[in-house]
């Protein structure tokens, strides 16, 4: 697929709650604001009062049965909510063991919900005979990228709609290494049209592991292609920090989203919370404050106009 | 999972040894030597990913298997789960899968030989996993029957819907189930010791699993096997002449059990 072919493909979004914001610059598309991810204890809560976030992102793999609750669930919120289908399962840049399958269900899912993004991460989970089931680092090399493409323009393919494509935080680097993760990312956008899910926490956790520089890592992606960011709590061990999702969103990395802001502009933006899951409430407090500094950013964006 | 093309050799070769070190502990030097930074750290670093595959290992068969867990403790279905994932590695990014093989595997774990019972328990426990993902397909309403006129409902192809699923079991796991349904546990080692014929259902949504009489064991099992309503109630009288066949057809409706196989 080429890149001029996306637009077509992309759709519009609309977010009924977001009328009533002031109009935004954009990254990749429309923004959708700020959104909570969807996890099952929560489920009482958006049923119940459909607490006021514009937007949920759901992990695809959960939902990947032919109904049940989850589902039903989901096709009920999906009314009021625009809805991210986050993969955590295809393993774009698996040598072996990518599996079509798997691409299929997904293209299901997608068909059934009609999401608002679809997102997956740069990492490979995969070998001949096993899944791994996690989100492993990949090199970053030429061999790598090429692979990488393929996939994700098959992907692109078999769901006809553009994907975003996740840094992940990577306890380990190779040798073999040849760029950094985001340049690689800005490659993968530029060849195949993807955009580019960009985890703030992550990239203060390479920063920590690998002496990364994360503002760095933001200048070498192409503004335009960021279309979604993530914000997650991180937890510190004495050998390395680990984006265990499971704390609020620490002050560096809050300190890092106003710079990715500045960079992208108003990108859709998530609170993610994978571990050790609190009441709600904690989610929306976080997702407040991301939405106060979208709005002091975008204040600030138009008096300098 | 389909093979690639080799032009991605090497990073197959990559991926592998990172994929074996995961595995067996003792094969990380292969591994090692790929990384950047001070092997020590790294060994540990690998020693992380492999502790979150167990995790995820654990955590996936915890939401399949949650009777199983409560009788075996958390610290022996940790290392239950660990030696599965060993014995029967995960085929897919769909971690709600991964248990397949668990009821399998059980007949053969040494340490739980002496538990007889509980091979048929993950069995049945995977059957009201499978029941909670199943399809939305419309039950049939009694209303929907009670319109038709008799010479219609005969012709009305009726099947199972796909949320249920029959079992039979040396050991009454319907009642180990049904005791772990409460917090704390009520008894069940008193009722333990018999066949027991299990129905697994979902009403709506939530999942039930309820003992099936004989005669409705028989009638269910006919309709199971995709033959029509007509045979069903033959296999109930035959099963139990004394059988309200009504009674029980009503029961089968509001327990959501019949499907148009139209809509199947």
């Amino acid at each position: 697929m080429t890149a001029e072919l996306l637009p077509a493909l992309r759709g519009t979004v609309s977010n009924p709650m977001l009328q009533t914001s002031p109009a935004v610059s954009l990254g990749a598309g429309s923004t959708l604001g700020v959104g909570v991810g969807l996890r099952a204890p929560h489920y009482r809560d958006f049923l119940e009062r459909r607490p006021r976030v514009d937007w949920i992102e759901i992990h695809s793999e959960n939902y990947f049965g032919d109904g049940g609750w989850d589902l039903h669930v989901l096709d009920t919120l999906r009314a009021d909510y625009p809805v991210s289908l986050h993969g955590v399962g295809l393993g774009l840049g698996s040598a072996r063991g990518f599996s079509h399958a798997h691409l299929e269900q997904l293209r299901r899912l997608a068909d059934r919900i009609d999401p608002a993004l679809i997102s997956e991460h740069l990492c490979w989970s995969a070998v001949a005979d096993r899944h791994l089931n996690d989100l492993l680092p990949l090199p970053l090399t030429e061999a790598a990228l090429e692979l990488v493409c393929e996939r994700v323009d098959a992907t692109q393919q078999a769901l006809a709609r553009r994907i975003l494509l996740e840094n992940v935080s990577a306890g380990l680097r190779y040798k073999a290494d040849a760029l950094g993760e985001t340049p690689f990312l800005a490659e993968v956008a530029r060849r195949t049209g993807c955009g580019v899910l960009l985890d703030v926490n992550n990239l203060y956790v390479n920063q920590c592991n690998h002496a990364e520089d994360a503002l760095a890592a933001m200048a070498a992606l192409p503004p335009a292609c960021v279309g979604e960011l993530h914000l997650a709590g991180h937890l510190v061990t004495e050998d390395t920090v680990i984006d265990h999702h499971g704390a609020r969103v620490a002050p560096p990395v809050w300190q890092l989203y106003g710079a990715a802001l500045r960079r992208f502009g108003a990108v859709s933006t998530l609170i993610e919370w994978d571990t050790d899951i609190p009441a709600l409430e904690v989610l929306l407090d976080e997702a407040d404050t991301a939405r106060r500094m979208v709005l002091d950013m975008t204040r600030k964006t138009a008096d300098a106009a | 999972m389909q093979p690639e093309p080799s032009r991605h050799a090497s990073l197959e070769t990559l991926q592998q040894r990172f994929a074996d070190a995961l595995f067996d502990a003792a094969r990380a030097a292969d591994a090692l030597a790929q990384f950047q930074g001070d092997a020590d750290r790294t060994g540990r670093l690998i020693d992380l990913y492999r502790g979150n595959l167990g995790a995820h290992w654990e955590k996936s068969l915890a939401g399949a298997y949650p009777v199983l867990r409560a009788q075996v403790g958390e610290e022996f279905f940790a290392g239950l789960a660990k030696a599965y994932g060993r014995a029967h590695p995960s085929q897919c990014g769909d971690l709600n899968r991964f248990g397949e093989q668990l009821p399998a595997f059980l007949c053969s774990f040494a340490p739980v030989a002496q538990y007889q019972w509980f091979p048929e328990l993950a069995e049945l426990e995977w059957a009201v996993h499978c029941a909670h993902y199943a399809a939305d397909t419309p039950a049939l309403k009694p209303e929907a029957i009670a319109a038709l006129d008799p010479g219609a409902l005969e012709e009305l192809e009726i099947g199972l819907h796909p949320a249920c699923a029959l079992l039979d079991s040396r050991w009454n796991v319907v009642a180990v189930w049904q005791a772990h349904q409460s917090e704390p546990a009520g008894e069940w080692r008193e009722h333990l010791e018999r066949p027991v014929r299990a129905l697994i259902y979902r009403p709506r949504w939530r999942v039930e699993v309820r003992e099936p009489g004989a005669a409705e064991d028989a009638g269910l099992r006919t309709l199971h096997h995709a033959n029509g309503l007509g045979e069903a109630m033959e296999a109930v009288a035959d099963a139990d002449p004394a059988c309200d066949v009504g009674a029980l057809f009503g029961r089968w409706l509001a327990d959501g059990l019949l499907v148009s196989r139209q809509n199947c």
